[in-house]
């Protein structure tokens, strides 16, 4: 394949401009926010589906692959393009199209950040569920892509939950909605289906959402304590309690520290942990609620808590938590985080398991976690320029996430496969469950042109 | 390793590719491609930097297309200095692909040189003022301006009959009663584009009862080094150490946010030279901002014909980022009777301007500008304020082609007016 004849006809489809092919400019599409490394053979910037549409039916025909990228902030390097395929980059394909009050949903295109809708609702008093911690910089297509989730996702679900349909370009070429406006598609779920297959069934060009009303009320709560397992057992307590808050959110003294050296949140430099409590919905009986969690706090030793006093204490609060791996790097330059998720109860021992990788590798291990999800985020903090740490870090990253599907929980809460994890798709899948999901993809995907190599674990590959 | 970006490399390396920094970088907004948002940057120059890459003239755009604004720096959570990896990279790209000779002859020959700058700026005013212009592009010298001088025409304001240091014979430098003595550090800026800013500043500063010592310096050096030109540019820091040893005064005073901002980082500038470095660092602890030196200190103000005025404010990112100045040119405003401060959204967004960024990338400036004069038009404002030459201009343009009502002003005219007796 000459690559000028094919960056001639991507030209012809998106304009000159709009088609990088110098090594200097793919050399920057060559990872994401993970550890691997790939090669793009082109990057296309796109505008609208139609473009989209000729593009995949042009890389069809000649047999060429290609990967959608929104922001390259995915953590498993479900972006980096592999056989030096083409980038389809939505990074300028990025309007809100409606925002339907009515019938509480917005239509957007997938290149538009996940802050900006917010920032858009918030004007009109709504807001999109789903707010990872990246959600300034993650695009609305890759949220779709990774079954984003966040703080915030363990009252009202991940992406997945709020995603109610797309326009989708089939790895044929062919244009297609999936779903709608509508609450509930009969048959089954392609939806669900579409959603955290990390584009490898189809590039999404538009998105339905479903949107909520603001809270009318919301009180966020810091709890300091000097042990993380006290913290935890408060996380356990206020849900046996019947208490669903809008977040629980641990960090540990490793991301405490580096926070606090780039963002000043206000968490004591001194504290074993720090519990981030969030209560939303009617002002009536948040305080009685409140108090219930506080007496549940004291309860597990809490050595002290602060309620926020305001929207802005309240984001400079949260501004830490959203900044804890970006933090980690004060620490060491960079970090492998390991997504695995257990049940709530077997949150103690996930992460004495952690500990104990943690000091066998001799890699130092930051925790912050969604603890109301038992979703773990071990932050395995090194250098990757040191070969030997690197290899540790992988062994222990694998180790890691051993131990959580050991607890009977999971390899990744919401940062997906890519191509990092698909060796640890073997621990919880055993065997029948990634056959049926081979022939899905190579009924939807013939040629298998479309993100290759990620997600979906090669059978023969099965340790 | 490749020994040129030693002082960078632990730097880029800290960059763990989380990718927030596209959520602030204006350029980035404008353009969506990673080669010009910091985590492309970092990774361009790790590349070169490790020898995995090798430079040549197809690091042009990704290289030169940054505002330098720092957006990225104050928004990293390792804080990875960007900047100054845009800087190494721009300094191997001249040694090594090549700088065009007008660049050189503006770094080497003229901006170190005051009277022949003046000349050229001279010169450059009568081809603007007579349509001559295209003589002066004949003698290759207007690559200053970059390929889109026609454009970028527009800019650069009517350039004024009298510099500023030609007036200063005429100025009074001496106050009745002298309180304190500093240097006045002349902006280029200012001397050639806008003098009238540098006489309210002299005005100001008298009013207050200080002495003013105005310096005989060349142009800070920061054209030269935000080009990479690190030679050009100790070449002048040199120059002005020794101009501003001579004055002898405590303080030294610049209303030009750059020039203010790079004087400070003089030593830096000096690794290799000890001796350079102190003396350099001796100046750089002397130097204020016009706002920082005024607001601590300045007397009674009055509203006179900003009575009712409602005035926002813009940081030019040498001043906000560069300097974390933020505080000062706001209280300064505040402590005007009369008159409504109201802050601007995103007020410390970059303005495009950029030193000669807008001369050089002309749409992309543009559509950076756009998005302040949208942020601008939320505020109400009737007056507009900023503290750097490069923000005036640009603004001043904003403001005309969007055909909003609002007066683009320097803060020391504005203080000026305000300590202006009845
Ligand atoms: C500091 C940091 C914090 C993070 N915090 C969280 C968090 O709290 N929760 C969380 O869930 N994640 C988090 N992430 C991971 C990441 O931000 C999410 O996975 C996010 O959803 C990725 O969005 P993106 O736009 O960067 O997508 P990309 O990385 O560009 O793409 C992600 C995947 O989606 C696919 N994709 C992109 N666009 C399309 C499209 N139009 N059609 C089809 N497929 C598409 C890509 O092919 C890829 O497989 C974090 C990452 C970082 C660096």
């Amino acid at each position: 394949m000459e690559k000028e004849h094919v960056r001639d006809a991507l030209q012809r489809i998106v304009g000159k401009e709009n088609v990088l092919w110098k090594d200097v400019d793919l050399a920057v599409y060559s990872y994401d926010a993970g550890l691997v490394k790939g090669k793009a053979g082109l990057v296309v910037f796109v505008d609208n589906s139609d473009q989209v549409a000729q593009i995949v039916s042009f890389l069809c025909k000649e047999g060429i692959s290609y990967v959608a990228r929104g922001s390259g902030t995915n953590l498993t390097g479900g972006t980096v393009p592999l056989n030096e395929g083409v980038v389809i980059e939505f990074s300028r394909m990025n309007r809100i199209l409606e925002i339907d009050i009515e019938n509480e949903r917005v239509v957007v295109e997938p290149g538009i950040y996940n802050l900006t809708v917010q920032n858009a609702l918030a004007e009109k008093g709504y807001y999109y569920a789903p707010d990872p911690a990246s959600q300034k910089a993650s695009s609305m297509g890759g949220n779709l892509g990774e079954n984003a989730g966040g703080p915030h996702c363990l009252k009202y679900g991940v992406t997945s939950n709020h995603v109610l349909g797309a326009e989708v370009v089939l790895p044929s070429g062919e244009k297609t909605w999936i779903g709608g406006k509508a609450l509930d598609a009969p048959g089954p779920d392609l939806m669900g289906l579409l959603v955290g297959s990390e584009g490898t069934l189809g590039i999404v060009t538009k998105i339905v959402c479903r949107i909520m009303r603001s809270p009318e009320r919301v009180l966020t709560m810091l709890a300091i304590y000097s042990s993380v397992e006290a913290a935890g057992q408060t996380v356990s307590d206020i849900i046996a309690e019947g208490i669903i808050p809008a977040t629980l959110e641990i960090m540990d003294n490793v991301v405490i520290r580096a926070v606090e050296a780039s963002v000043h949140a206000g968490y004591p430099l001194d504290a074993e942990a720090v519990l981030l409590i969030e209560l939303d919905g009617l002002t009536d009986g948040m305080d009685e609620q409140m108090k219930r969690i506080t007496e549940i706090c004291e309860k597990n030793g809490v050595v002290s808590h602060r309620i926020a006093k305001d929207a802005n204490e309240r984001n400079i609060l949260w501004a830490g938590r959203r900044g804890a791996f970006g933090a980690v790097a004060r620490i060491r330059p960079a970090y492998l985080v390991c997504d695995g998720t257990v049940p709530r109860t077997q949150l103690p021992k996930a992460l004495t398991e952690v500990k104990k990788i943690s000091e066998k590798y001799r890699v130092p291990i930051g925790n912050v976690f969604h603890a109301g999800d038992g979703n773990l985020h071990p932050l395995i903090l090194f250098d990757d320029r040191d070969a030997d740490e690197l290899e540790r870090v992988h062994k222990a990253g694998r180790e890691i996430l051993k131990a959580c599907a050991d607890l009977g929980g999971t390899i990744s809460g919401e940062h997906g496969i890519g191509t990092e994890k698909l060796n640890e798709m073997f621990l919880v899948f055993k065997g029948d469950d990634i056959r049926m999901m081979s022939a899905i993809k190579q009924a939807v995907d013939r040629k298998g042109l479309c993100n290759p190599g990620k997600v979906i674990p090669a059978q023969e590959a099965r340790p | 390793m490749n020994e040129q970006y030693q002082h960078v490399y632990e730097e880029v390396s800290k960059c763990n590719r989380c990718g927030f920094c596209q959520a602030h970088c204006p350029i980035f907004a404008v353009t969506g491609s990673e080669k010009n948002v910091a985590r492309g940057h970092n990774a361009h120059v790790r590349g070169l930097a490790e020898e995995k890459m090798e430079i040549n003239a197809d690091f042009k755009d990704a290289l030169f297309e940054c505002l330098l604004c720092k957006a990225c720096v104050s928004n990293c959570f390792p804080a990875v200095r960007t900047d100054k990896a845009v800087v190494a990279g721009r300094a191997e790209y001249i040694k090594r692909v090549g700088q065009p000779k007008a660049m050189r002859l503006v770094f080497h020959t003229l901006l170190p040189d005051q009277e022949k700058l003046g000349k050229f700026v001279r010169l450059l005013a009568l081809g603007k003022n007579t349509g001559l212009s295209k003589l002066a592009r004949a003698m290759g010298i207007l690559s200053w301006f970059g390929k889109d001088m026609d454009k970028a025409e527009g800019i650069v304001e009517k350039i004024p009959r009298t510099f500023f240091r030609q007036k200063v014979g005429t100025l009074r430098l001496e106050p009745a009663k002298v309180k304190t003595e500093v240097a006045y550090f002349v902006g280029c800026g200012f001397n050639y584009m806008l003098p009238h800013v540098s006489e309210s500043t002299v005005e100001v500063l008298v009013g207050q009862g200080a002495r003013v010592k105005i310096a005989d310096n060349c142009c800070c050096g920061l054209p030269a080094y935000g080009y990479g030109d690190m030679e050009a540019a100790r070449n002048m820091a040199r120059k002005n150490i020794e101009a501003l040893e001579k004055l002898k005064t405590e303080v030294i005073v610049t209303e030009c946010g750059s020039c203010s901002a790079f004087l400070k980082e003089y030593p830096e500038l000096f690794e290799d030279d000890q001796i350079m470095k102190k003396r350099a660092e001796a100046i750089a602890k002397k130097v204020k901002g016009f706002s920082e030196f005024m607001a601590p200190q300045i007397g009674a103000l009055s509203a006179n014909s900003l009575e009712g005025k409602k005035i926002t404010y813009h940081d030019p990112c040498h001043m906000s980022r560069y300097q974390g100045v933020v505080k000062e040119p706001r209280d300064l405003i505040k402590k005007i009777p009369g008159v409504t401060y109201t802050e601007m959204p995103e007020a410390d967004r970059c303005c495009g301007g950029a030193g000669s960024y807008n001369i050089m990338h002309y749409e992309q400036s543009m559509k950076v500008l756009e998005k302040k004069m949208e942020n601008l038009k939320k505020t109400g404002a009737d007056i507009l304020t900023t503290e750097c030459p490069g923000c005036v201009i640009q603004l001043s343009y904003g403001v005309r082609k969007a055909g909003l009502p609002i007066k683009v002003l320097h803060i020391s005219e504005l203080i000026k007016e305000a300590s202006r007796k009845g």
